[in-house]
């Protein structure tokens, strides 16, 4: 092949890819960045010239009545304490199910997992309200059980609007986020590594520390990235168990986007924490990329100060212990002669006693301990939805109290309507499956060329491509929006009202948000994701069948149709089931985008926002979690990759 | 009686499903002496060093090392040291990290950690100032396979552990650390226990092989035992070739067998063979090595001689293997020297096959 037909073909792939996400993440992103510096005349007509770096200079003020930086600083603490409290969750339910749990239950106990992350978070934080509220069933039963303390304790401890409450939901929320690389990591350490620890007198608890822990690092650090990230751009999470006293910077933008004359302010609050997000991917990705060459090298070097600190700072306490092994110990630079020396010093193996505690409890019981612990944060991810499931079917209104058996939140009663005769509720449904199934499919046509010229051709804007993706993937949906409303107002204020009106229209044309727009949104953050999937396939394909195909005489197009496409296909399912359940359930970007659309999350975020919250809601929740989980069982089914999918 | 490093009595492992891998297994192994376990892969040869090893837990069965019973100690309180099959180097670590891994465990300051990997590193002739602070993936194969040997040895075991560790070597580099293991074994007088598929790196090694088939032990003996004088069929089949020719003892002269192999279609082939420990109307079987296979006129000198036609030949640069179906049955493989460039035995030409009786052996099973 000549150098100047692999170019026209390598532009041939890159050109819709590139288009696309230039076009949608890319340029919005720079019209956040200049509507950061525009100002409302007095008409309040936003004007960008001259530009005003009033907004910026406000949002990194620290002085009295600053407001963004607070903001910053309480929303990187509340994420920091989140992916902490996840890693350490989330190393455990991965630990036991990677490494402890029999092989059978692997898989299973894997699909426990991410199948709540399927379901529309809303619906998750929205199941958890019974646990809370001190009027509700579970409550009564502890203390008619004479557990009044324990109730109190809960009802206290995880009160809305309370630190603790938003930390817990965001980890309740996102903590797939950082299970899936620490199971993907902790599947991959070989087991013959840790019978070469204990092989050279490693016992149990220092194999773990010395040998596992630090081939772990990156998933780690990962996982943390991705938790971390979200929490920052968290808004609803925030809004529905926030209060008044934990709302975090994302509602801060979020708020401020909603007021006339608030768009400065908030893209140039917006921008710092774009900034922020971008750096933490570049942290990411070098992590991300350490992960998949098996290089830990690095890492350790980066995590092994601080751990020797800590280490440190236990030892302390210890160190009127002599070592036993010291005086055993030849002395001096002489030359130890290997093999049988008088003073051979196998054998006498010396352990802490903190440490024979630790073995001794991990020998004994620590199989039931991370079991047990796995199991009960599996409880609390599905026992909430079964109870939100089981009080759609309540006769009382009430989320709280059983009132017998009853259809009517679904098919409605005399004085009420129902779930199936709430007109907006069904045109919901058909929306969302309208979006879906239109933005997956783009998605995966867009990412289709992506993923083939990342995984076939070495080129120069390869790392501007798979930077963009990343971005994609991991800016909290919250800067979508941001980005895309201040793109569309843009074009509506600047570009089609001076054309229309300049040709003589009587009203200027605007760009109404809509279906089109909700459909643009999400086949934007759905193409870095089928990217995803589809390099994995690509990766996996081997490529000697198509050498093979060619060599039998088949040219590039039918082997890339005959031979290609056949054998990714199940990577093109997954992509296209993921896509559509990362959409159907999608609601910050579409809440900002829908102009008067409704979908079914949209809906029930609705339903749920209402003074008095009817078990309709329950009744859309339970047909959210039946579509999702519909989906997820397909792409298990279909595409092996689907369990693969976070290995990111 | 000189002193025994390590003992199993009757190890026994019988795994989940129901397999029995080992098979109430008993030897013993002088100190100082380098111990081969050779068998076919999945014969459970492995098996047996884990459990010496400590890495599995035998159903039945005791393990001693040093005389003491250590069969319920974990491994890291085992006087062993393991070179495994994938060398499990840790990737995390550097070469001298690797190395001082099992100081570290035992709490070793870390300036005298650094100060005897180095030496290690020597001893196994990687110079410790090219190679103490690389990555294990800067190594070559050879020299991941030396780290791995120098991170068993720096913790000075009583009991070197090697499960065939030179499995992914090519041909040149694996010879070339066989002949390096066994001198670095003779120079620190440890007891080594390896095992390999590899009948000719076991024979070019060891001080004792045990031949392990099918979980049990077939036989103990040096080098020369095992090839010269296999105890079974297996043994004799296993290492180096031989023509198995299954019989019956009809006689006994003089030290002479007269063994009968009988076929329906081709009559009664009559064998002279030593008759060493088998007595009349025996099932044995004869083996004979092909090297010891004459043909032509040599063959005629001998006190077996046999006519068949040539059905294959095979020429394998010291000499040529030949296929020959003999009149009465069994097909025999001889190999023969090519005197002059040039010659070959064409195929279905009728040749005379023959060997001496004391170049044949007779097993019972």
């Amino acid at each position: 092949m000549t150098r100047g037909a692999q170019g026209l073909r390598l532009f041939l792939l890159l050109v819709l890819p590139t288009f696309w996400l230039a076009l949608f993440l890319v340029t919005p992103l720079a019209f956040v960045f200049a509507y950061g510096f525009s100002h409302y005349t007095d008409a309040y007509v936003l004007d960008v010239w001259p530009p005003d770096p009033d907004n910026y200079l406000d949002a990194i003020s620290v002085g009295r009545g600053a407001i963004v930086i607070p903001l910053m600083v309480r929303t990187f603490g509340i994420a920091a304490l989140t992916s902490v409290v996840s890693l350490a969750i989330g190393y455990v339910m991965s630990y036991y199910i990677a490494r402890i749990a029999k092989e059978r239950w692997r898989g299973i106990l894997m699909g426990l997992v991410i199948v709540p992350f399927w379901v529309s978070f809303i619906v998750r934080i929205y199941a958890v309200n019974p646990f809370t509220n001190q009027t509700s069933f579970f409550h009564q039963g502890l203390l008619g059980a004479g557990l009044g303390f324990l109730s109190d304790w809960i009802a206290g401890f995880f009160q809305p609007g309370t630190g603790q409450m938003v930390v817990f939901t965001l980890m309740y929320v996102w903590l797939p986020f950082m299970i899936l690389p620490l199971f993907a990591s902790l599947s991959k350490v070989d087991p013959q590594l840790l019978e070469a620890a204990y092989d050279l007198g490693a016992s149990r608890w220092r194999a773990f520390v010395h040998v596992t822990l630090p081939l772990t690092y990156p998933a780690m650090i990962v996982g943390s990235v991705l938790v971390f990230i979200t929490s920052t751009g968290a808004f609803i999470e925030t809004e529905l168990v926030g209060g008044r006293d934990w709302l975090l910077i994302g509602n801060y933008v979020a708020t401020q986007f909603s007021f006339i004359g608030g768009l400065p302010q908030a893209a140039a609050s917006a921008l710092f924490l774009i900034l922020a997000t971008i750096l933490l991917i570049s942290v990411y990705r070098k992590y991300a990329e350490l992960e998949d060459l098996g290089e830990t090298e690095a890492r350790s070097r980066i995590m092994a100060p601080i751990i020797e600190m800590i280490k440190r700072l236990f030892r302390r306490g210890e160190t009127s212990e002599p070592s036993p092994t010291a005086p055993a110990m030849p002395d001096g630079g002489a030359v130890v002669s290997f093999g049988r020396s008088p003073e051979r010093l196998g054998g006498a193996l010396h352990k802490a006693r903190w440490e024979r505690i630790l073995d001794g409890i991990a020998e004994r019981g620590g199989k039931w301990i991370l079991g047990g612990a796995t199991t009960i944060m599996l409880l609390m991810f599905f026992v909430p939805l079964a109870i939100m499931a089981a009080f759609s079917f309540n006769a009382e209104i009430s989320q709280y109290v059983w009132g017998g058996f009853s259809l009517r939140w679904w098919v409605g009663s005399a004085s009420r309507d129902g779930l199936f005769q709430d007109s907006a509720a069904l045109e919901s449904i058909l929306y969302s499956i309208i979006i879906a199934f239109a933005s997956s499919a783009l998605a995966v046509f867009v990412g289709m060329f992506a993923a083939y010229a990342i995984t076939r051709y070495r080129f120069r804007s390869r790392n501007a491509l798979q930077t963009m993706m990343y971005l994609g993937l991991v800016i909290p949906s919250l800067k979508y929006i941001i980005v895309w409303r201040a793109f569309g107002d843009f074009l509506n204020q600047y570009v089609l009202a001076p054309l229309s009106l300049g040709y003589g229209f009587a009203e200027p044309i605007q760009w109404r948000f809509g279906l089109a727009s909700v459909i643009v949104g999400h086949t934007t953050f759905n193409i870095p994701l089928a990217t995803l999937v589809l390099i994995i396939s690509f990766r996996e394909f081997d490529r000697s069948l198509e050498e093979a195909a060619m060599n039998l005489g088949a040219d590039e197009i039918t082997t890339f149709f005959r031979v290609t496409l056949p054998n990714i296909m199940p990577g093109i399912i997954s992509a296209l089931l993921l896509g559509f359940t990362f959409s159907f359930d999608e609601l910050p970007v579409t809440l900002f985008l829908k102009g008067d659309l409704i979908t079914l999350p949209v809906f029930i975020y609705g339903q749920i926002s209402k003074k008095i919250v009817t078990p309709v809601a329950n009744a859309a929740s339970v047909l959210v979690l039946i579509l999702s989980m519909a989906f997820v069982l397909l792409t298990l089914k279909l595409g092996k990759k689907g369990g693969q999918l976070f290995r990111i | 009686m000189t002193e025994l490093d390590v003992e199993v009595k009757a190890l026994t492992k019988v795994f989940d499903g129901g397999v029995t891998a080992v098979d109430e297994v008993t030897f013993g192994i002088e100190r100082g002496s380098f111990f081969t376990l050779l068998g076919p892969s999945g014969s459970g040869k492995s098996t047996i060093l884990r459990m010496i090893g400590g890495l599995e837990t035998p159903t039945n069965g005791r393990v001693f090392i040093g005389g003491q019973d250590v069969t319920d100690l974990p491994p890291y309180e085992r006087d062993t040291s393991m070179v495994f099959q994938s060398l499990a180097l840790f990737p995390h670590l550097t070469v001298a990290g690797n190395i001082g891994f099992g100081l570290r465990m035992r709490r070793w300051p870390r300036e005298k950690i650094g100060r005897r990997a180095d030496e290690a590193l020597d001893l196994v002739e990687l110079p410790h100032r090219k190679y103490g602070r690389r990555k294990i993936t800067q190594l070559s194969g050879g020299e991941r396979q030396r780290v791995a040997l120098a991170r068993a040895l720096v913790t000075e075991p009583r009991v070197l552990l090697l499960d065939e560790p030179f499995g992914a070597l090519d041909l040149k580099l694996r010879k070339q650390m066989q002949v390096e293991t066994k001198k670095l074994q003779q120079r620190l007088g440890l007891t080594f226990i390896f095992v390999t598929h590899d009948q000719e790196e076991a024979l070019t090694m060891s001080n004792t092989i045990g031949v392990i088939n099918k979980g049990r032990v077939e036989q103990m003996g040096n080098s020369k035992d095992i090839y010269e004088r296999p105890a079974t069929k297996f043994v004799a089949g296993f290492i180096g070739e031989a023509n198995i020719i299954p019989g019956v003892v009809r006689s006994i002269e003089g030290g002479i067998a007269s063994v009968v192999h009988e076929t329906k279609e081709a009559g009664e082939l009559q064998i002279r063979a030593p008759a060493d420990d088998v007595g009349e109307g025996q099932s044995v079987f004869v083996s004979v090595r092909p090297e010891k296979v004459r043909v032509g006129s040599d063959a005629e000198r001998c006190a077996n001689v046999f006519e068949g036609a040539v059905v294959d030949e095979v020429y394998i640069g010291l000499a040529s293997r030949v296929a020959i179906q003999l009149d009465q049955g069994p097909r025999i493989t001889a190999n023969v020297q090519i005197a002059n460039i040039g010659d070959s035995i064409p195929i279905g030409s009728r040749i005379r096959v023959g060997w001496d009786p004391a170049n044949s052996i007779v097993v019972t099973r």
